[in-house]
């Protein structure tokens, strides 16, 4: 299966590059360092010190993903060993979904060892925590690394330079940085010309708050921790969330795939 | 029933905005034949073969590999072939054994990797390095080694010599001859005419994105009627006449007497005739009828005499021993030289 020898050599490559060392090393110390440094010198309960954290995770974790995907074709196509590659049996699409394979595999590994490191940071802490927070927190962690990870590779997939795929990457790590402030500025706009009324907080301006990845991850751990995942408002529901960061980790690789499907690559 | 070539393409058309880059090209290359495609860089050849890898895909045209549409039946078309790709690039952090069991482990192959890179001459100890730390020469090796997985019914090299040392070219033409002997066709690309000679079966000529000719060197050869260019160092300006029509375009100058010769015994009778007036101190043969044969086709469109190369040959066999194909500027120039230096008498 082509897919899966790819996804090997793609983990077997950059496994002797620096920066993959880097991308887990940050997942690591943003995630268990963060939270053990926090339980040792703060008050904080457990459950607190998590999320206390998450915020830092989520603002971070993006370019940390884009950082690991974005060159997942570009560096190929680059220094040309794409062309060596797709001169042999597999396609593009398999060397494409191997390569996204290969990069998930790198986060979700990383993401893994930063939760187990977190446990056992609070358990030496002395403030054991419960089984649904850590998972809420894996699953908000996962959530946003494999969202990012999806929208690394798809712009690899969809230009044609190295280059460009880093501008474009730093540009949605920008955009993910300032999304809530951005909705909250296209939320007082519409205040001010009256569309909508100061107190009141429609719910498709509250759906386009957890549109971006980290936020719906976010709003995942939010409604995974409350006790009640799944109350009558989607909002306020863990499956709301859930969907946005699955549909985040299929459609920017599948464009990605469409485009790179057609790209001329002489 | 027919047994479809090794490749065909039909109409092959490839436009990149306002630039055609390949311009309806219509080619064969047999089973068992090495083919070698000839141009000066940018003619087209790159992006046909990248047509045939589908790297790129056609404006309009179509291009099969033993009759499987390269696109459609990509998987097919990949079975059978080899390639050493242009601008292709290696795994830097990755050893070169890895790269050849990798691409045995892609193909499904049961090759030997090191019975691969020891015919392409990596030793083990360079087979272990990391590719990073190759020379383009030592790629060039490992990639032909990477073609080479899964004993191909078709070889396509786009410029597999450019970096290669001598020993590495003729070490490529002796796995070309065999591969060939094997029943392979080999597709290669190159724009030295000299290193598709020895081993092409035929020769295509690209220019400006047409296939401007095909046929074996001899045949084109003989259609434009080239010679080989012979130099001679004297001692004295010789004072000699040819009655010969094998022998063109004399020319002397400072000791040294240029002639063309338009058949091989055509040099010794040269050396002969000047010969009996003054003492040559040395004979130089420039293998430069080829260059002179491809320059033809390829330089014609370009000074503006359009399909000059192309068309000669076609024309009267009568006239053939006139003027080379668009060269006929170059030839009256020369004979301008030669009846100003007043020694030497032309003719022919």
């Amino acid at each position: 299966m082509s897919v899966e020898q790819i996804a090997r050599k793609d983990i077997a490559d950059t496994g002797r590059s620096r920066s993959l060392w880097l991308v887990v090393a940050a997942v690591v110390v943003l995630t268990g360092g963060l939270v053990t440094l926090a339980a040792f010198v703060t008050d904080l309960g457990s459950r607190e010190v998590i999320t206390q954290s998450l915020g830092i995770s989520a603002s971070l974790f993006p370019i940390i993903a884009l950082f690991a995907a974005k060159g997942a074709i570009t560096a190929e196509r680059d220094s040309g060993s794409l062309r060596t590659l797709l001169a042999l049996p597999p396609s593009r699409g398999e060397v494409l979904f191997g390569k996204l394979l290969g990069r998930l595999v790198v986060v979700v590994v990383a993401v893994a060892v930063g939760v187990v490191g977190c446990v056992v940071g609070l358990l030496v802490a002395g403030k054991p925590t419960s089984a649904t927070v850590v998972a809420a927190y894996a699953a908000m962690l996962l959530g946003t690394v494999v969202s990012y990870t999806s929208v690394g590779v798809g712009i690899s997939a969809s230009v044609a330079t190295d280059g460009r795929a880093t501008g474009v990457a730093v540009g949605a790590f920008t955009v993910a940085l300032l999304w809530s402030a951005l909705v909250g500025l296209v939320r007082s706009l519409l205040v001010e010309v009256g569309v909508v009324s100061p107190d009141a907080s429609p719910q498709w301006l509250e759906l386009l708050g957890i549109a971006e990845p980290s936020q719906a991850a976010q709003a995942l751990y939010r409604a995974l921790v409350s006790g009640t995942p799944f109350p009558g408002d989607p909002l306020q529901s863990a499956w709301l969330p859930a969907l946005v960061l699955l549909l985040w980790a299929i459609v920017p690789v599948a464009v990605g795939y469409r485009r790179f499907r057609r790209a001329d690559l002489g | 029933m027919t047994v479809p070539p090794a490749v065909e393409t039909r109409n092959l058309t490839k436009r990149y905005g306002d630039v055609t880059a390949v311009d309806g090209v219509d080619l064969q290359v047999e089973r068992g034949e090495v083919f070698g495609f000839l141009g000066p860089n940018g003619a087209g050849k790159s992006t046909t073969l990248n047509v045939l890898l589908d790297f790129v895909t056609p404006t309009e045209g179509s291009a099969t590999v033993f009759g499987h549409d390269v696109r459609e039946e990509r998987a097919a078309v990949r079975e059978r072939i080899g390639v050493v790709p242009e601008n292709y690039g290696l795994y830097d952090r990755i050893s070169g054994r890895r790269h050849v069991e990798f691409a045995v482990e892609l193909k499904d192959a049961t090759d030997d990797p090191d019975a691969l890179l020891d015919r392409v001459g990596l030793s083990p100890s360079e087979a272990a390095r990391p590719t990073g730390e190759y020379s383009t020469g030592m790629s060039q090796r490992l990639a032909l080694a990477i073609a080479l997985v899964g004993s191909p019914d078709l070889l396509v090299l786009d410029e597999p010599t450019s970096g290669l040392d001598p020993n590495g070219v003729r070490r490529l033409r002796e796995i070309i001859t065999s591969e060939a002997a094997d029943d392979t066709a080999v597709f290669f690309s190159s724009h030295v005419l000299g290193q598709v000679r020895a081993v092409a079966d035929r020769v295509g000529i690209m220019n400006r994105g047409e296939l401007v000719a095909v046929d074996t060197i001899d045949g084109l050869r003989s259609e434009l009627d080239i010679g080989a260019r012979v130099t001679l160092d004297v001692d004295d300006s010789p004072d000699v006449t040819f009655a010969d029509d094998a022998i063109t375009d004399v020319t002397v100058a400072e000791g040294t007497l240029r002639a063309t010769c338009l058949e091989p015994g055509a040099k010794l009778r040269l050396l002969d005739r000047v010969r009996e007036s003054v003492s040559v101190t040395d004979v130089r043969i420039e293998e430069s009828s080829l260059e002179d044969l491809f320059a033809s086709y390829t330089e014609a469109d370009a000074g503006g005499e359009a399909d000059a190369g192309a068309e000669a040959d076609v024309g009267d066999e009568a006239d053939a021993g006139a003027e080379p194909g668009g060269d006929g500027a170059t030839a009256q120039t020369n004979g301008t030289a030669a009846t100003e230096s007043g020694s030497v008498e032309v003719d022919g």
